[in-house]
């Protein structure tokens, strides 16, 4: 056991650290891909098929896609070489370290966590959708709405607006009033 | 596996059906009728269908409330969180109206009312909401539209800017959020607020429940924006089209406070006192220092600005730490913070109805373009001399009585020091105030020109919210006795 | 040291990575990418404390989890398509040249 938990963490720690420090960003978006993968054998290695699944569908499937494609529409690979980090990236590691130190203090001086012995739990899909249907169904709701607002969102910014499309074939001066 | 009453759900949800069937509809209307007629005409055709949405959902809701609770607090309707509910959408429909002006050119108008309308219909479900993971969606909800709704003019590379920062800064306190409610679930093994204060009282001063409280603090922190996650609320009250600037400003921080009062004063009401006895609790010293920075640097920053949209975003810096002294006050302070937030949040929707007059026929929002206002639209003129003069806190306007009574309760709970900055930081805050009144009626300016009048749905709305504020400063009895009485019926 | 402590260190650690990333890094997808490791860092405590805590029977962390997979793909739609918006203006994702309102 301890042997994948092992390997598992070794892929999702160095991958994440990879997609935060690689200079190319096709690289860092495919070291994320690779640390969400073992993300997804983590779930499924502690009985959470259905996580894990839904886990490499939607970071492996699809985030990771999207962020391909959002380097490729921005031009993404000129950029890259110069200046990557910022000039204070000094106090950023400085907060982020900090906050690791608190965690880490807190998760092993904590009593709250000390030894329990559980039997393998299990999540039958046949119950979550269960769940889903009952206790969860106003969640889903709005879950579907915040999706439905989010694809509206992301439609309307990303596409080039519309005088910019009709208007600057016909009257170039026009879209400058902003 | 209890059986569900779907009928039930949606009765109770009906509201928030209600408002999310306008919106669609104000799509569907767009596409269909809009598309073709001049951009004028489209404003005026989604915004009436909003408009009328809004109407209706806050008459349904006064008249004819329906109380219960739906799954253990995935939904609670009570009196208070339906005097909320119409508080939020009264404010929305406000802003919708304020859209009606010319100020910032939507190059969509249907999607942006929807978009307005789903993020109240989000607020709504926050309100409601008494399960974390419920909390967490619909605050996400909220955010995504208001994020949206702040980089929606895409001819301005400012909206964009305040967008994309909007969201940076937004995501990172979600994220920082989600990792506390996560070690909540982990020591206390619920997400549901009873429980939690059950399962924190249990866990006594175990350093994991410290640090998951601290990160939720931090989460919602951001979302009121008081210092120091306040960085984003400059930029977005001055980049972001008008009307999402003003929801932003108003029902989203109504919501926020709301909730985060809620979560403090059911949830962390079981948290005991910190490490080293008789102190207060580690929450309460954070949330503390949390008001005090925000009220000085709030207050000193806001002096400085040129931009009044800038120096409504340091107001409401400032007036966010006089919010959280209410919720130092704990359940004594909750009526006087509901009072507070929503009598704040009428004045500074007017304000910003005034500044989008401005703006739209000078092109910018600087202090000096303001010069000579009272002459152009003296009613309006006296209708921002409300706004100022109530959210700095004049008798016998609401924002007086808001504060007033808020402090009280910090007085009564005993945070003496905090009352004394609060009641020094806000005679300071009378001074930049004033100098925009001192711009609107004294202000000397060699431009002359012919301003175009102003719509009627703009007129009308900031009419009404002075005269809202002016009502409910001389009768604060009339909202704040429904709210004491929510309160009773509540149980707090 | 307990699996369940050592998933909270991964996670701890995951988190802080992410956090470091966004912080420092000037280009806005690498910081939606931190944010996006931050966020998953939340799920993996949920799917582990859900593993080895007392009351698994309820499905809390796996449904919480399910529901924030969800919210963080919507924030990474929503988030791309504003860099996309913003580099239409600027031609640069780099955030540090992106400052036109004074303050």
């Amino acid at each position: 056991m301890s042997v994948t938990l092992c390997i598992l963490a070794i892929l999702i720690l160095g991958g994440a650290g990879a997609a935060m420090a690689l200079p190319r960003l096709i690289h860092c978006a495919l070291a994320l891909a690779l640390s969400m993968a073992g993300l997804a054998g983590l779930y499924l290695q502690m009985n959470a098929q259905f996580v894990g699944f839904a886990q490499a569908l939607v970071y492996i499937g699809a985030v990771a896609i999207l962020i391909v494609f959002a380097i490729l529409l921005t031009g993404g690979e000129g950029t890259a070489e110069v200046g990557r980090f910022y000039g204070s990236w000094r106090m950023g590691v400085g907060i982020a370290l900090g906050v690791l130190g608190v965690l880490g203090l807190a998760v092993l001086s904590s009593r709250a966590l000390a030894g329990q012995a559980v039997p393998v739990p299990e999540a039958q899909v046949r119950e979550i959708g269960d769940l889903l249907m009952t206790d969860y169904v106003l969640a889903l709701e709005v879950i579907g709405l915040l999706l439905t607002a989010a694809l509206l969102g992301a439609v309307i910014l990303a596409m080039p607006s519309a005088s910019a499309r009709t208007g600057s074939a016909t009257h170039p001066a026009k879209d400058q009033d902003a | 596996m209890s059986s569900i009453d779907y009928l039930r759900l949606l009765q109770l949800a009906a509201p928030e059906t209600f408002l999310t069937l306008t919106g669609l509809m104000v799509l569907a209307v767009d596409l269909i009728v809009g598309r073709g007629s001049a951009p004028g005409t489209r404003i005026i055709l989604s915004g009436s269908v909003a408009a009328t949405g809004c109407l209706l959902a806050a008459g349904g809701l006064f008249l004819l409330p329906v109380y219960g609770t739906f799954a253990a607090g995935m939904l609670v309707a009570d009196p208070l969180t339906v005097l909320i509910k119409v508080s939020l959408v009264i404010l929305t429909l406000f802003t919708v109206l304020l859209a009606f002006s010319d100020a910032a050119p939507l190059a969509d108008p249907g999607e942006y009312f929807a978009l307005l309308l789903f993020a109240c219909v989000g607020m709504m479900f926050l309100t409601s909401a008494e399960d974390l993971l419920m909390v967490f969606l619909a605050l996400e909800f909220t955010s995504l539209s208001l994020y949206i709704l702040a980089a929606f003019n895409k001819q301005s590379p400012h909206s964009t800017e305040a967008g994309i920062k909007y969201f940076l800064f937004g995501s990172i306190s979600a994220a920082f959020m989600l990792f506390g409610l996560s070690l909540v679930y982990g020591v206390t093994g619920s997400v549901q607020l009873p429980e939690v204060a059950a399962g924190l009282a249990r866990a006594g001063n175990d350093p994991l429940a410290l640090v998951a409280l601290v990160m939720i603090a931090m989460g919602f922190g951001f979302k009121v924006a008081a210092v120091p996650f306040h960085l984003w609320a400059p930029d977005v009250y001055q980049g972001a089209p008008i009307p999402s600037a003003a929801l932003i400003a108003s029902g989203s921080k109504v919501a926020s406070f709301f909730v985060f009062a809620k979560v403090v004063v059911i949830g962390f009401g079981g948290a005991p006192a910190a490490v080293g006895s008789g102190a207060a609790p580690v929450w309460v010293i954070l949330l503390g220092i949390m008001a005090a920075v925000s009220m000085i640097l709030g207050n000193l920053a806001a002096l400085v600005q040129v931009s009044v949209r800038r120096l409504l975003a340091f107001s409401a810096i400032a007036h966010a730490g006089y919010m959280l002294l209410g919720i130092l006050a704990g359940t004594e302070g909750f009526g006087p913070l509901v009072y507070y937030v929503i009598t704040y949040g009428l004045a500074t929707v007017g304000a910003f109805g005034v500044v989008s007059i401005v703006q739209a026929r000078t092109g910018s929002d600087r202090l000096c373009d303001f010069a000579g206002f009272h002459r152009r639209f003296p009613v309006l003129a006296f209708c921002m001399l409300i706004f100022m003069l109530s959210l700095a806190g004049i008798p016998p306007l609401a924002g007086f009585f808001g504060k007033f009574y808020v402090f009280a309760a910090a007085v009564k709970a005993g945070s003496l020091a905090l009352f004394i900055l609060a009641l020094a930081t806000s005679t300071v805050s009378l001074f930049y105030y004033l100098q925009v009144l001192k711009q609107i009626y004294v202000g000397e300016t060699a431009d002359a020109s012919h301003w175009e009048p102003v719509p009627i749905t703009v007129s009308v709305a900031l009419l009404a919210m002075a005269f809202g504020v002016t009502l409910l400063g001389c009768f604060p009895d009339l909202l704040l006795n429904r709210i004491t009485i929510a309160l009773r019926i509540t149980g707090f | 040291m307990t699996p369940l402590q050592i998933c909270l260190l991964i996670s701890s650690l995951l988190f802080a990575i992410g956090l470091a990333g966004a912080l420092t890094r000037r280009n806005a997808i690498i910081v939606l990418m931190g944010i996006e490791l931050m966020l998953n860092a939340g799920n993996l405590n949920f799917i582990a404390f859900w593993r080895f805590g007392p009351n698994p029977e309820a499905l809390t962390g796996i449904m919480f989890v399910i529901f924030s997979i969800g919210i963080a793909a919507a924030e990474a739609a929503v988030g791309l398509a504003l860099i996309i918006a913003l580099y239409r203006h600027y031609k640069t994702t780099d955030l540090d040249q992106i400052n036109s309102m004074k303050g």
